[in-house]
């Protein structure tokens, strides 16, 4: 090796000493992880987090056909956020309760990490019925509301999943008023914040329910995209429609029709399920 | 392609009944469970009925057209009628002592109404057999009620149809005799007008128009000759006729006689007319006599007079002519009354033949009478003949549980489909993807129903549950039907005296209070 070729190693790594010091975080890679002085950061034993929930297809079946769906929201997802690389936050919600929405922000969340160049962190926002951490088998960690009511570093209760570069924000401890907390000026500066900190990061929020509770609707507002999850044979179009219009002035990047029964999709869908086509390529 | 839309219409509306089976299955138990409550809530019914053999003898079929008997359809009106009356009714009620709980003449009349609709009388008129029956909820009531309204009915009508022959029989001779004396008098009648105007009647109208034209020819002949023998008569004597021919004598007579027939002639024609000229110059001629002898006017008259023989002819001839126009008018009147006097006479006869008629028949009539009256003296046409009496029923006729139950069953099942349908109706919720493209939104992903074990597992086991449970309840609802095959009344026993409780009583009566007052 010669001396000029020293030198410039050299260079490359001061450079990169030098941005860490200008509060500029890196995406967080396992080195840095579990590097860093335990209490600082919540930092769970490598691959302590076990993904046993058969509704995560995008971990725990990749191959499957759901997974396939799954790939080809992040598909059109990342089709939708390319052009503009500060476009990296995500809202997930829906009309009504009980739609799906933390499957799939969890599933979408997941299928964005698998993929090498995505570096992604989902936020638990669903103050009122916290359920990531449920689908993790996890136990109460320190989260969100521990940021807005105690003021704790945000990097200091990141989980790192373990599933390729997946950080999750959990929800946190129980408040008493979690409409309040939500909607209130400081997470809409958490969220900011996270959005020009993390700006490198897909940012995935999963948030209570539109129709029902006023907090998510100013939420919209904030992030670069929402993604409403409408579930097969739960609320009418009308209830979607209103809480579409309820989003008003948020840029709504589609919707996500989930657990869909067989006769429920277009027939194109309908043909492959029913021919069980990536079943038999699953096989294969 | 109409094809497979109703393929998959038929397909769509499988797979909504396969998600909704438990919502069918169980809605059809309920039904079917409180169809049989109320089955067995129903007090059961018994039905006794007797068959009375209506026996037309041999002798009703000789004796047609001679004896009068009932026609069996009239017969069977009659006791349809007879035994649904009051009177026989009430009698049968009396006689069985069913009527000692009526207080006062409204129960009176609805235990009779009650009594009319639980009676059933069926007729077949081809056999001659007709069938009583009568539901009860006591089975032994019931028998004695059938049997008693039989015997009954039975006697009466014997007795009432000789009453009836006898009614008849007397009736047909005082009709007979009444007859017998309008007939008389017709025929007085008859006579009278004969012996009045007999000649009328014998007159024949041709041969009286004949009369009258010869005895015309013959007034004008007589006529004739009497004027040409007054002509003789007055050669030295101008006599004048009138317009009838009669001579009328004297000039200044003459004068007057050519003064009218001039006025006459003056009143049709002008003075220029022959006939009238030819009178006047006549007038004048005889103006021109009469002046220049004035005096032997009055003398000349009276010996004219008489002296002629022409002139006696002529007074025979108009003897005679005075004769036949007497007897001209008296034949025209003849003429006129001959058509008056016949028609008179037709009635008179048609009046005593019609009565002749009707008192023929009533003596036949009263000939068919007499045999009717022996016949039914010696009860020899119809004989009522009780074929099976009524036996104590042991089955109850209704309710008919096993209908009632699968009535419940079938009407359960229609009901579960329906509510199914109605459902799927009403539901608005988005059911296909399509149904989300109106919104404006794309749709980015379709997530197909995740294949979850462990709710799966709980589904299946829930399933099972469920499947479990209707299996017990409709092996409950078969086990109930088996009982009703095998005539067990465990069930019903226990839910009379359950239904005879005071709290059930009560609550029942509540229930139908609320029921009225809403409906």
């Amino acid at each position: 090796m010669s001396r000029i070729e020293e030198a410039l190693e050299k260079a490359v790594k001061s450079r990169s000493a030098g941005k860490n010091h200008n509060g500029r975080i890196k995406p967080a890679s396992q080195a840095e992880m579990t590097s860093a002085p335990p209490g600082e950061i919540f930092t769970p034993p490598l691959g302590a987090i076990s993904v046993n929930s058969p509704t995560l297809v995008a971990a725990t079946a990749p191959q499957s056909s759901i997974a396939e769906e799954y790939r080809k929201l992040k598909e059109m997802v990342i089709k939708l956020t390319r052009t503009d690389q500060t476009k990296n936050t995500l809202m997930v919600t829906s009309a009504m309760v009980g739609e799906g929405k933390t499957t799939t922000s969890l599933n979408l969340a997941i299928s964005l990490a698998q993929e090498f160049d995505h570096t992604v962190l989902l936020i638990d926002a669903d103050l009122r019925k916290p359920s990531v951490e449920k689908y993790l088998d996890l136990s109460a960690k320190p989260g969100l509301t521990d940021c807005l009511l105690d003021n704790v570093e945000i990097q200091k209760v990141l989980l790192k999943t373990g599933i390729g570069r997946l950080m999750i924000l959990p929800a946190g401890r129980i408040t008493s008023n979690p409409g309040a907390l939500f909607s209130s000026n400081k997470m809409s500066s958490l969220i900011t914040e996270i959005k020009h900190r993390y700006a490198d990061r897909y940012v995935i929020i999963d948030t209570p329910p539109v129709l029902p509770f006023a907090e998510t609707r100013t939420m919209s507002r904030i992030v670069d995209g929402v993604i409403v999850v409408v579930k097969d044979g739960l609320c009418a179009p009308e209830d979607v429609k209103e809480a579409l219009d309820a989003m008003h002035g948020a840029n709504i990047l589609g919707l996500v029709y989930n657990q869909a029964a067989f006769d429920a999709m277009s027939s194109s869908y309908a043909y492959y399920y029913n021919n069980n086509y990536y079943a038999s390529s699953d096989q294969r | 392609m109409s094809v497979f839309q109703s393929d998959h219409d038929i397909k769509k509306y499988l797979q909504l009944a396969y998600r909704r089976r438990f919502l069918i299955i169980f809605v059809t138990i309920f039904i079917t469970f409180l169809a049989i409550l109320f089955s067995l809530a129903k007090t059961n019914q018994y039905q006794a009925s007797s068959t009375v053999f209506i026996e037309e003898s041999v002798m009703a079929s000789l004796m047609k057209g001679i004896a009068v008997t009932p026609s069996m359809d009239a017969k069977i009106r009659v006791l349809t009628t007879a035994m649904e009356s009051r009177t026989m009714i009430l009698n049968v009620l009396r006689e069985l002592n069913m009527d000692l709980q009526v207080s006062n003449d409204a129960n009176l009349e609805a235990l009779i109404n009650d009594v009319r609709k639980s009676m059933g009388i069926r007729l077949r008129a081809r056999d001659g057999l007709f069938v009583v029956s009568f539901t009860h909820k006591e089975p032994r009531e019931a028998r004695d009620f059938v049997n008693t309204i039989v015997r009954r009915y039975i006697e009466e009508n014997l007795t009432s149809s000789r009453q009836d022959t006898y009614d008849a029989f007397r009736f047909l001779a005082e009709q007979g005799e009444v007859h017998r004396k309008r007939l008389e008098a017709a025929d007085a009648a008859v006579l009278e007008f004969r012996i009045q105007k007999g000649d009328l009647l014998n007159r024949d109208p041709g041969q009286l128009l004949q009369e009258i034209a010869m005895a015309e020819d013959r007034l004008q002949e007589l006529t004739l000759r009497r004027f040409e023998l007054l002509s003789r008569a007055s050669s030295e004597e101008a006599l004048a006729f009138d317009g009838q021919g009669n001579p009328v004598h004297g000039r200044l007579n003459r004068l007057d006689a050519l003064e009218r027939r001039l006025g006459d002639l003056l009143l049709r024609y002008g003075p220029a007319y022959p006939e009238v000229v030819q009178v006047k110059s006549e007038i004048q001629l005889l103006e021109q006599i009469i002046k220049d002898t004035p005096d032997n006017v009055a003398v000349s008259q009276p010996r004219a007079r008489g002296t002629s023989v022409f002139s006696i002819q002529a007074q025979e001839l108009r003897t005679q002519e005075e004769r036949l126009r007497r007897l001209i008018t008296y034949n025209t009147e003849l003429l006129q009354q001959i058509p008056l006097a016949q028609a008179e006479f037709a009635e008179l006869e048609h009046k005593r033949s019609e009565e002749q008629r009707v008192l023929e028949q009533l003596m036949n009539r009263y000939g068919q009478a007499e045999v009717s009256r022996q016949m039914e003296l010696q009860d020899k046409t119809t004989s009522y003949r009780i074929v099976d009496p009524a036996i104590l029923p042991t089955q109850p006729v209704s309710p008919n549980r096993l209908l009632l139950t699968f009535l419940g069953l079938f009407g359960g099942l229609g009901a579960g489909i329906g509510l199914t349908l109605g459902l799927d109706v009403l539901d608005r919720s988005v059911r296909h993807v399509d149904k989300l493209k109106g919104l404006g939104v794309p749709v980015l992903a379709v997530v197909p129903e995740m294949p979850d074990p462990v709710r799966a597992r709980r589904q299946r086991t829930r399933n099972l549950a469920l499947y479990f449970l209707a299996g017990l309840l409709m092996s409950v609802i078969a086990g109930v039907v088996l009982l009703e095959l095998l005539n067990i009344n465990i069930l019903y026993n226990s839910m009379q005296s359950l239904m005879q409780r005071p709290e059930v009583e009560q609550a029942l009566g509540y229930l139908k209070r609320i029921y009225w007052q809403i409906f």
